[in-house]
């Protein structure tokens, strides 16, 4: 019966100290609020297109059992953009029909925090000139208990693009799930290449590499493409690591011609590289600490 | 047979069992807790009121956490309100973690008042595995609360179910026993 005795304080003593360990954990690791990441996002928005080019999303983290979640954006550089604004990607895409509840978020859990994205699809297209670029850097964030929280977003860059007069006409694209992707395209006419690059691409090089029929974008400078044939422009995944310094990218890659004439063409391809950071709970925890959010 | 070890089989199988029409719960816990406090009354006949003074005041406490459960009905979730509370199913398992090893040793003592030596060692067994698995389960409960790792929390619960079976299983075998007629029988035949 002592031995039991003795097994029984046991675990009440070990239970005892673990609760308070974890207890003084739990404080110390606990957000005040959500953190919004930094994103280098570069967008392109195009008439025929009707909105962004691809899907974007802010990310955050907050702490796992935060039950909110994000139901309104506005962007304080140019408040009169129109966006719905939902965690629930289905919800986005059906134009804000589809009411969003906490069961709807698809939020990853690492230990202690969870992240969010809320992805975002333009009403109403900003009225911007040819070449002329909106850049938003704050946005207010509404969430479904009504708080507010003025967040910085990083750098989402929103230009205009006239697709209409490019010598190069689509043909098909192609994209994988751990980042690879393809675009064909057809000459209308005889091309020279005068580059290929992405904004941001000097912070993410080391991950990404981009092609052009097959050739490095380095080495196909100065390239000849004669009127019918196809340019292949690939972006290939060098490595699984995730983004530095924790900033979400999402990037459109861009290739520059000129044509015969000397006209020079800059076209934005109708995909974006995207790369967030590597996610688990010590990377969370050492990226929170560095911006002495706890 | 053993009215009160009966009685506490059920009560304590409706406390762990989560029967409910819509939202409304048919057997709710509170119900098996009233029924294990009915059951120790019934035991006060037979195991001596000073050695379940502790396990009243155990299912009592537990019996108020449990009116906890039907803040549900009206969608409050009393979890969310403090950190602490996160720790609060942990606290409720060390409780009745106590509850039941403390009635286990009542009925320990009891095999001993009664000179029942082999009936007392399987008891202190028994009673032993139960610590086992539900200081076990407490542990690994705790250590999944602040780590938020499923393995650990996966072993917590198969711990913790063992464990309820477990005690099931000693509540019935109880309930098969007959604690004064053993007393009886322990008594030297005279004449």
């Amino acid at each position: 019966m002592k031995s039991n005795d003795r097994l029984y304080k046991t675990s009440l003593i070990l239970t005892g100290v673990l609760i308070a360990v974890g207890f003084a954990f739990l404080s110390h690791v606990r957000l005040d609020g959500p953190v919004f990441l930094e994103h280098n996002i570069n967008l392109h928005v195009t008439e025929e297109r009707g909105g962004f080019d691809f899907p974007v999303s802010l990310n955050y983290i907050t702490n796992a059992d935060d039950n909110r979640i994000v139901t309104w954006v506005e962007f304080e550089e140019y408040p009169g953009l129109q966006v719905n604004a939902s965690e629930n990607e289905f919800a986005v895409l059906s134009g804000g029909r589809e009411v969003q509840s906490f069961d709807d978020q698809w939020g990853r859990d690492f230990g202690q925090y969870n992240v969010r994205e809320v992805f975002l699809q333009m009403n109403q297209l900003p009225e911007l000139e040819e070449g002329e670029e909106l850049l938003l850097t704050e946005a207010t964030v509404t969430f479904s208990d009504a708080t507010t929280q003025t967040v910085d977003i990083g750098e989402m860059i929103i230009s205009s693009q006239d697709t209409s007069d490019a010598p190069l006409s689509f043909s098909f694209s192609s994209s994988t799930s751990n980042g690879q992707m393809a675009v064909t395209y057809n000459a209308e006419e005889e091309l020279s290449v005068l580059g290929m690059d992405a904004p941001y691409f000097e912070q993410f090089s080391d991950a990404v590499r981009l092609e052009v029929n097959g050739m490095d974008s380095q080495e196909i400078i100065g390239q000849m493409v004669q009127e019918g044939e196809q340019v292949n422009v690939s972006v290939k995944r060098e490595s699984s690591e995730g983004s530095p310094d924790f900033t979400v990218f999402s990037s459109s890659p861009e290739l520059t011609l000129i044509t015969s004439e000397e006209e020079e063409h800059t076209i934005s391809l109708a995909q974006a590289i995207q790369l967030e950071p590597d996610y688990s709970f010590s990377t969370i925890y050492r990226y929170l600490r560095s911006r002495e959010e706890i | 047979m053993t009215p009160g070890f009966k009685k506490l089989f059920w009560g304590f199988l409706i406390v762990n069992i989560s029967l409910s029409a819509g939202l409304i719960p048919v057997l709710p816990a509170f119900v098996g807790w009233l029924i294990i406090l009915d059951a120790l009354a019934d035991l006060e006949e037979q195991i001596p009121r000073q050695d379940l003074r502790f396990v009243f005041k155990s299912v009592m406490v537990l019996l108020v956490f449990s009116f906890g459960e039907l803040f549900q009905l009206f969608g409050s979730d009393v979890t969310g309100i403090s950190l602490l509370l996160q720790f609060l199913p942990i606290i409720v398992l060390l409780i009745e973690l106590s509850a039941f090893h403390k009635l286990l040793e009542a009925v320990v003592r009891q095999y001993d008042r009664k000179n029942r030596i082999e009936k007392r060692d399987k008891a202190v067994a028994k009673d032993k595995w139960y610590l086992l698995l539900m200081g076990g389960s407490a542990v690994t409960l705790a250590l999944s609360v602040s780590l938020v790792y499923v393995p650990v929390f996966v072993a917590s619960i198969v711990l913790s179910l063992t464990g309820k079976i477990y005690l099931l299983y000693l509540l019935y075998a109880l309930s098969k026993e007959d604690l004064e007629l053993e007393l009886a029988e322990s008594v030297p035949q005279t004449g």
